[in-house]
């Protein structure tokens, strides 16, 4: 089943979600490579509003989950 | 405590946890920053050709807009504007995701419209609670986007006991508290109206199987967002799901009779929350449309619906505008008048809760909502 959202086809209506599987670029490959329509990445923002909203605290990403 | 909660707990990214055999997800906030994670994103989206779409939360309009902009320059498909993101820093910082689109009214409604104007895809994940989520469902309407993302749902069916399930820490992205039933009533009658507009309607959360997702593709729901199916099954799993999926859509018939048929407890609570805010909705059926193929007589769970002539016709006696038939018309011949009364009348009926919203927010929501925002 095909499914449009906004100007973009999607393969199939299936999307990794806003989350833990969609925060590093390893599970986004890996989602690709198992056949989901698309990614949702992990909610993130500007580097500037960042620093104002986690003052001091580092970004980390984990490299496996 | 309270440091730990403040400042190392959103500096984990996730965290996995098994207790008796139950998963537990913590998946809080801490992001890599969009200007190095969104060149990243673009390998990949190059690499595969598949879409990825770019979820945000922001101070501003204006750093949406650079965002959104960013999206574009990459070639990546959409920004999705978390305003489901029930996170108490974001809250007291008045960013985007202050867990209705409501408490940022004016930061909303200023964002889609630069986007807009910028012909950046965009779209917005609003709340599952109610009524929040009606409200932000038709501020979201109201003003175009081209995606509208219901989030934070949890599977709306029970799960038995024994079942390992995911326990939903709040400020999880996974989602944020247990679906209520009566959600179904607001992603129903959202795509009702978007249908005229071509705005796709998403659901995260909530989807473990084929059969969950056809669940909500009966509502109106055409794409489904999956992270709880990943944490509980595994990426494994995501074939069948799919396979499940698609057969279940090819062969329709074998659901009508086994889920719909007046049992489904989703359909008992929507039908009760429909009855309460739902009265102004007219339906009709086009009888030049109507088949008299007898889905909508076979699914009608008040058995308000009959075939006369060939036709299909309603008894308003007994129709509760639960929606199905009109979701369940391969023809399209069941007509619905009066939807945007629903957003309205919900609206008036939570008054006292608006009156909490800050002076402006409140000004200004009652302004675009008294006159529409076309």
């Amino acid at each position: 089943m095909i499914v449009n959202i906004g100007k973009t086809v999607l393969e199939n209506p299936f999307l990794v979600s806003s989350g833990p599987y969609s925060e590093t670029i390893r599970s986004i490959e890996k989602a690709f490579k198992i056949g989901f329509g698309g990614v949702v990445t992990k909610t993130s923002l500007l580097k500037k509003e960042y620093e104002k909203i986690f003052p001091g605290i580092p970004p980390s990403i984990p490299v496996f989950f | 405590m309270r440091k730990f909660f403040r400042e190392y707990l959103p500096a984990y990214l996730c965290f996995f946890k098994t207790t008796r055999n139950r998963i537990y997800v913590i998946d809080a906030f801490a992001p890599l920053p969009l200007e190095e994670f969104i060149p990243k994103l673009a390998e990949v989206r190059r690499k595969y050709d598949r879409p990825i779409f770019v979820s945000a939360v922001a101070l501003k309009p204006e750093s949406f807009l650079k965002i959104g902009r960013m999206v574009e320059e990459y070639d990546l498909d959409g920004m999705e504007l978390n305003f489901s993101c029930p996170i108490p820093s974001l809250l007291m910082k008045r960013a985007a995701g202050g867990y209705s689109v409501y408490y940022n009214t004016k930061l909303f409604l200023d964002s889609v419209k630069y986007a807009k104007k910028n012909n950046i895809t965009v779209g917005v994940k609003i709340p599952p609670s109610l009524p929040l989520s009606l409200q932000a469902a038709y501020l979201a309407v109201k003003s175009n986007v081209d995606f509208i993302t219901f989030g934070n749902l949890l599977a709306f069916h029970p799960i038995p006991d024994n079942d390992p399930f995911i326990r939903i820490i709040p400020g999880a992205g996974v989602g944020g508290s247990p679906l209520k039933e009566e959600i179904l009533a607001s992603i129903s009658y959202s795509s009702i109206i978007v249908d005229y507009k071509k705005i796709s309607i998403m659901v995260s959360g909530g989807v473990l199987s084929g059969k969950d997702a056809y669940h909500y593709y009966l509502f109106g729901v055409r794409a489904f967002q999956i992270t709880s199916m990943l944490a509980l099954k595994g990426y494994s799993y995501f074939p069948k799901l799919l396979k499940d999926f698609n057969e279940i859509v090819n062969n329709r018939e074998d659901l009508l009779g086994s889920i719909y048929k007046g049992k489904a407890k989703s359909v008992e609570s929507f039908i009760k929350t429909g009855k309460k805010n739902f009265e102004t909705i007219e339906i009709k059926i086009n009888a030049e449309k109507c088949t008299g193929c007898s889905i909508c007589e076979d699914i009608c769970p008040r058995n308000a619906i009959e075939i006369r002539d060939g036709k299909a016709y309603i008894l308003d006696k007994y129709c509760e505008k639960c929606m199905l038939c009109y979701h369940k018309c391969p023809v399209k011949a069941v007509e619905v008048n009066g939807i945007e009364n629903v957003f309205l009348n919900v609206l008036s009926s939570t008054e006292e809760k608006i009156l909490r919203l800050p002076v402006f927010g409140k000004l200004l929501a009652k302004i675009y909502l008294g006159k529409g925002v076309e």
